[in-house]
């Protein structure tokens, strides 16, 4: 017997039972709507990440740190370390100088922290203080709403100025008051605000909620040495990256007894990271998805089993006519693998459905531009799941449909 | 010889108890025989009859159909054989419910693999030839018993079958249409074809020109009819 004659059989007998097939076919639907709808969350969130990741310099960027006072021994047992290393700003200079790929580089140094009080008058707000350059307003795409950001005579004269976050500036003054040119208490020291940013967000938005001071300032009246925690290098073209990432292990290597054992971080290095997570994601997304395509393919055995059970004597009919084996097995087979099939063609629609309505509730709640992904390898998969569901789950029952002995099938009625 | 079977035993095992319901048939049967066999419930006439449509296979013992051994077949070979050689007609019609004349006779045709415009041919021309040439679009339920079972026995004759393998044709039908399912038979019968009816009612049996009595597992006699005599059969 020919395919297409069980295929048509096959669809023939869904079509004659048109509540019982829509019924099985509702298991796998709603398990395929599951799985298009979550991975296609999963492809929308890690674009949405990476958008975000690309307003801070995204790919372009390379981190850089001296090494941790920690590291894991041959026995794998932390130890600290009996050496000092850190970044100062000879580190910069010197990578500066040996190549001109560099965009330009932000030094970083923490004041301790979390938090630190800035003070003005009565009114204090808890806020983080960043203490670094001028090209921090680049490198972070930060934007200047009142008077001006950093200047490299502030850094030369260790100037005691500050640029406030958009947050603080609306705690410590309000709408109406313009911060420029007034003064604030940051700890026991007295700054001048010389500017304020713009609002920007990004995850949990610290920006807004930040006090910038000259890196110089912090390094020699509030910290007293010449650290730097961490460099920003914004390469120009994000095609040098690994380039540009290997001339700094260079210099590092020569301008520290310990180079090798620095830091150094590609954006590339973070997108990676920002993978793995989005991966787990799917693969617990997935999995649960799974489970209920399990519980779909039960529900089309079941009924496959009712079916067999029911058309024993049409069974024994076909097998009286010549119906070899294979035949009544394809039969049931088809009819099952149609059923799958249905289920994962409108299980993806459902995704879609699923998909875009989520993605649109999010884009509701954030400010961030998420739009669900629907690849076409990802409805292959489906499809392609829902097919060895089918297969998985009709084989049993039509096993024991091709099995039947011809004369016991029709002796039933 | 189309038919030619030897010592042919079948045994079922009913929970811890061996039934034999055949025990040693020898029978042969020639082409364009019109043979029916006879027996009452519990003979052994079904097996017999499952055993020849091979719809079974014997326990022990040889059967040679067609000239193939029907004994050593396996299961897609037997599937085949019922196919090419057998065309059923069966008490209750066994006809697919919700198909239409046209594709039940054409069933046997799809298992043999035939292209459908062949199929669709064949099939109207045996529709045909029992009479239902205006009812081929129809389903079981909107025809009469005695149109199922012409439908039944256009079928079985579709695919040109060696023997045509009758269990209690007039057991649903009246008196009537039984009577005309009767005569289709003679006239297939006439046209040259092998007739095995398996029947517990004398009077379809008296229609064949030979009557094998099933008894307990055994043929009891094996006997020319009246109507064997007036055809001149010996």
């Amino acid at each position: 017997m020919q395919v297409y004659e069980s295929v048509s059989l096959g669809l023939s007998q869904i079509r004659t039972n048109k509540l019982r097939s829509i019924l099985s076919l509702t298991g796998i639907l709603i398990a395929v709507g599951a799985v298009v709808g979550l991975l296609s969350l999963g492809d929308g969130l890690r674009n949405a990440i990476v958008g975000e990741f690309d307003k801070i310099g995204g790919t372009s960027t390379i981190f850089s740190s001296g090494p941790s006072n920690w590291y894991k021994d041959s026995r794998g047992q932390w130890v600290r370390r009996d050496w000092e290393e850190y970044l100062t700003y000879r580190d910069i200079e010197a990578i500066m100088a040996a190549t001109d790929k560099v965009e330009f580089v932000v030094p970083h140094v923490h004041v301790g922290g979390p938090a630190w009080n800035i003070t003005r008058r009565a009114v204090s707000v808890a806020g983080q203080i960043v203490c670094t350059a001028p090209r921090y307003l680049f490198g972070q795409n930060l934007e200047i709403e009142k008077g001006r950001f950093l200047s490299t005579l502030d850094l030369l004269n260790n100037a005691k100025v500050c640029v406030l976050g958009y947050q603080v500036a609306q705690d410590l003054f309000g709408p109406g008051e313009n911060p420029v040119g007034q003064e604030v208490r940051i700890g026991s020291m007295r700054y001048t605000v010389v500017g304020v940013t713009a609002k920007k967000e990004f995850f949990d938005s610290n920006y807004d909620d930040q006090t910038i001071i000259p890196i110089t300032t912090a390094q020699h009246r509030i910290l007293g040495n010449d650290r730097l925690n961490w460099i920003r290098v914004k390469v120009k073209d994000p095609k040098d990256v690994a380039e540009v990432a290997q001339i700094i292990r260079t210099v590092y290597r020569n301008l520290h007894a310990h180079g090798e054992d620095f830091n150094i971080q590609t954006g590339e290095a973070v997108l990676e990271e920002i993978n793995k997570v989005i991966l787990i994601l799917k693969i617990v997304a997935g999995s649960v998805a799974g489970i209920s395509l399990l519980v779909g393919g039960i529900g089309i055995m079941n009924i496959m089993l009712v079916s067999v059970t029911e058309r024993t004597s049409e069974i024994g009919i076909r097998k009286a006519l010549g119906a070899k084996r294979s035949d009544i097995l394809w039969q049931f087979m088809v009819e099952a693998l149609v059923l799958c099939l249905l289920g994962g063609i409108l299980g993806i629609l459902l995704g879609l459905g699923i998909g875009s309505g989520l993605a649109a509730f999010i884009e509701s709640k954030t400010d961030w531009i998420f739009v669900g992904i629907v690849s076409v390898q990802m409805m292959g998969l489906a499809v392609g799941f829902s097919l060895a569901v089918g297969l998985i789950f009709g084989v049993y029952p039509a096993w024991n449909a091709s099995r039947m002995s011809p004369a016991d099938a029709l002796r039933k009625e | 010889m189309i038919i030619q079977m030897q010592g042919i035993t079948k045994e079922y095992v009913v929970g811890d108890e061996v039934v034999r319901a055949l025990r040693g048939v020898d029978l042969s049967i020639k082409k364009n025989e019109y043979v029916a066999i006879m027996g009452p419930s519990g003979s052994g006439k079904s097996t017999l009859m499952n055993i020849i449509g091979c719809l079974d296979t014997p326990t022990d013992g040889t059967y040679i159909l067609n000239g193939k051994a029907v004994s050593e077949m396996t299961d897609d070979e037997l599937a085949e054989a019922r196919n090419k050689e057998i065309g059923f007609v069966f008490q209750n019609f066994n006809l697919l419910s919700r198909s239409n004349a046209l594709h039940n006779t054409e069933l046997p045709l799809i298992y043999a693999g035939l292209s459908k415009k062949v199929r669709h041919e064949k099939a109207v021309a045996a529709l045909d030839a029992v009479g239902l040439t205006q009812r081929m679009m129809h389903r079981p339920n909107e025809l009469s018993g005695g149109q199922r079972q012409r439908v039944a026995v256009a079928r079985a004759l579709v695919n040109d079958p060696a023997i045509v393998l009758a269990d209690e044709p007039t057991g649903n039908l009246d008196s009537k249409t039984g009577a005309e399912i009767m005569q289709l038979f003679e006239h297939l019968y006439e046209k040259g074809n092998t007739i095995i009816l398996v029947t517990h009612e004398r009077d379809i049996a008296e229609h064949a020109n030979r009557v094998v009595h099933i008894l307990d597992g055994s043929i009891a006699t094996d006997e020319i009819t009246e109507s064997g005599i007036n055809r001149g059969v010996r």
